[in-house]
């Protein structure tokens, strides 16, 4: 492809068509001081659309600044008249691409321009990898979906509040829901695992009780104040994270606290521990006895026989199910 | 569903099954060399469960026709043997394994019948009750409509005395079966749920008052039956629904001809759920309180399993006190919390249901005297 540079009236070039614009950073200010010192050292990539009236393929910032410095004219390369669509949008991206990393949202801009081009997600990623955009089919995807997403997260996605995979999530609830839980996740800055899991754990709630996830979500968080100062950030999600449990299996935070009143009334000594079975499917029950000395072992061994007349430790091991009366 | 794609393995062209099917369906069809020529389309496509489901593959059995159903060490089994007469199925149930089970899912349809024959009596030779059935890697009747190969069973298996055939389906295809000589040695089955369940999670089967008329047609014409109530859903309301599903069951059938009910509430492997929830709208199956089980499929949290047991037998047994129910795949403490006893106490799940075989289908290991 053949490029020509031309000094041209900074009139004649239309900012408001995007077609090409990868870039999310609209502030100018560092480039006006430093073109206003050295001058234009990087021309702008424009492209001739009709006699005398160009689009940008690369540098919007760049053509801003200067007419914020007040100049009239610029020396730009020029696109040959033959370069098609395609050719111009795989300039616009490596060119972005190839002088610095672009962030989350400029790389979804850059594979959604790309895609009108691909269809199949492996040959995009392959392309956009061939211009300097490094990724895989199903960062590609992802990526692609990031443009259906309210345009509130895209600041935080950019600042690094939102992960792609929490950014997508949150596109699948309605846009008032989205933004309590950003302003959740911005407040109380949840590890990524919590995230998903009040996500997953609000969805299905609602999924399951056929209830609509705002009104889910107001209730949860009615519960715990947000911004109460006499709680602590992880207090706070911890409560968070109990109520959805509560919501989305009651009976089993029901029967493990019953198992925790249990557990306490036997008053187990500290040397002796009763472990159950991991979600209390298996049948076996493990004890851990731990002992210095004879005396110890003794009277370990005098309190675990005793444990047989103990009614909650018999109805512990029978998983009694008389607290949890109605399954449905 | 409807069948649009049709392949057809070159070395089984000539065969009966296959020359009768492919007259049937009146579709053009492509011979296959490779089966990739199968897969490969069906993997690419959009949604390879959906191709799959209209795709159907004539082929040959190159395994094993008769083989141990694969149970799991942790939980109690009982020693069925499948007959493996073709895959996956064209109805569709929002919970059916056979989704993510098959890579790709298609519909193949064994027709190298005499090798399938030739197998049974070797089976048969071993003189050795056995319970074998077809519905376990696709649903018994569903090509019924194309090619009643069922009746060829049930002929075959009418003249032993130490296996029954258990066909199982969702359908109600049994018409054509209803005045053959069956000598008890088959049993018609039909897997129940609620009406709830079958209008969000079972597509394309047969309502529930269809199935049940079915089984009264069946009893009829002295065909011992059995039922499957799995898998059991735990839903809001599904205590009532399940009981009413149980109470129409025995007004329509009694109590004396079924030969064995089985219980088993939902367990599914964790890469199914989101192809549940992607092909399901309407479906909130995957969102009950499971816990990952001790063969590594999600299970309902035990106590909730057995209080929900606990509620279901006790109905059936008001209704029925000596009907066989038994459950497929649970343990020891799931058994004896719900029905009062192990299976081993018993003899065995295998020895239970063998031995409610012999009663209702005449079985034994003696030779047939004709």
């Amino acid at each position: 492809m053949q490029f020509f540079s031309e000094t041209i009236e900074l009139g004649r070039v239309d900012l408001n068509d995007t077609t090409y614009q990868i870039s999310t950073q609209q502030s100018v200010e560092d480039l006006i001081a430093s073109i206003g010192q050295v001058g234009l050292l990087s021309l702008p990539l424009l492209r001739s659309v009709e006699a005398g009236r160009y689009i940008v393929i690369s540098g919007f910032r760049r053509i801003t600044a200067c007419r914020e410095l007040g100049w009239d004219r610029i020396e730009a390369r020029i696109v040959e008249g033959t370069a098609g669509d395609l050719e111009c949008c795989r300039l616009a991206i490596a060119d972005n691409a190839c002088n610095r990393a672009l962030n989350t949202i400029e790389q979804s801009n850059a594979i959604t321009k790309l895609s009108a081009f691909f269809d199949d997600d492996r040959i995009l990623s392959h392309e956009a990898q061939k211009i300097g955009l490094h990724v895989n089919p199903d960062l590609t995807k992802k990526l692609k979906k990031l443009t259906m997403v309210y345009p509130e997260l895209f600041g935080p996605i950019i600042s690094g509040v939102l992960s792609l995979t929490i950014a997508l999530e949150l596109g699948n609830f309605d846009r008032d829901s989205a933004l309590i839980f950003l302003h959740v996740f911005e407040t109380l800055k949840p590890t990524l695992n919590h995230q998903k899991e009040m996500l997953t754990m609000a969805r299905e709630i609602a999924l399951a009780a056929h209830v609509p996830i705002l009104q889910l979500i107001r209730e949860v968080l009615g519960a715990v104040i947000i911004d109460d100062p006499g709680l602590e950030r992880h207090q706070k999600i911890q409560k968070i994270r109990e109520q959805f449990q509560r919501m989305r299996y009651p009976e089993m935070v029901r029967f493990e606290k019953n198992f925790q009143d249990r557990l306490q009334r036997l008053k187990l000594p500290e040397a002796i521990r009763l472990i159950p079975p991991a979600n209390f499917e298996s049948d076996r029950f493990n004890i851990s006895f731990t002992f210095q000395n004879i005396s110890q072992f003794l009277s370990g061994n005098e309190f675990l026989g005793g444990l047989a007349d103990v009614s909650d430790f018999k109805k512990i091991l029978d998983k009694d199910i008389e607290d949890n009366p109605t399954i449905c | 569903m409807k069948i649009t794609q049709l392949y057809v393995d070159r070395d089984v062209l000539d065969l009966p099954a296959a020359k009768a099917i492919c007259t049937r369906l009146d579709i053009p069809f492509q011979i296959v060399h490779d089966p990739k020529e199968v897969y490969d389309p069906v993997a690419r496509s959009e949604s390879p469960v959906d191709t799959g489901k209209a795709t159907l593959w004539l082929t040959r059995n190159k395994g094993k026709f008769v083989r141990p159903c694969p149970g799991t060490e942790q939980y109690t089994c009982c020693d069925y043997t499948i007959l493996h007469i073709g895959t996956f199925c064209t109805m569709d149930c929002s919970y059916c394994i056979l989704q993510s089970y098959f890579h790709p899912p298609v519909l193949q349809y064994f027709v190298n019948h005499a090798d399938m024959e030739q197998s049974l009596d070797e089976v048969f030779a071993r003189r050795q009750l056995m319970r074998i059935g077809t519905g376990e890697f696709t649903d018994s009747l569903i090509w019924e409509t194309l090619y009643p190969y069922a009746a060829s069973l049930i002929r075959k298996f009418a003249g032993q005395s130490s296996t029954v055939l258990e066909l199982k389906t969702k359908t109600v295809n049994i018409d054509h079966l209803l005045g053959m000589a069956h000598n008890r040695k088959t049993i018609l089955s039909w897997s129940l749920n609620t009406e709830t369940i079958i209008k969000t999670d079972e597509r394309h089967t047969a309502g529930l008052n269809a199935r049940f008329k079915a089984a009264a047609k069946s009893v009829a014409a002295g065909y011992p039956v059995a039922f499957h109530f799995d898998p059991m859903v735990i839903y809001q309301g599904c205590e009532n629904d399940y009981r009413d599903v149980i109470t129409r069951l025995f007004t329509i059938i009694p109590p004396d001809r079924i030969v064995w009910i089985s219980l088993g509430t939902f367990r599914f492997k964790a890469d199914l759920k989101p192809v549940i929830e992607k092909r399901f709208d309407a479906s909130t199956i995957v969102y009950g309180e499971f816990i990952k089980g001790l063969d590594g499929k999600m299970r309902y949290f035990k106590p909730l399993r057995i209080s929900f047991y606990r509620m279901i037998i006790a109905h059936i047994r008001s209704i029925a006190p000596d009907v066989m129910v038994y459950f497929c795949m649970e343990d020891d403490e799931v058994w004896y919390q719900s029905f009062g006893f192990t299976p081993k106490e018993k003899g065995g799940l295998p020895f239970m249901l063998d031995s409610s075989a012999e009663r209702h289908c005449g079985l034994t290991n003696q030779e047939l005297t004709v």
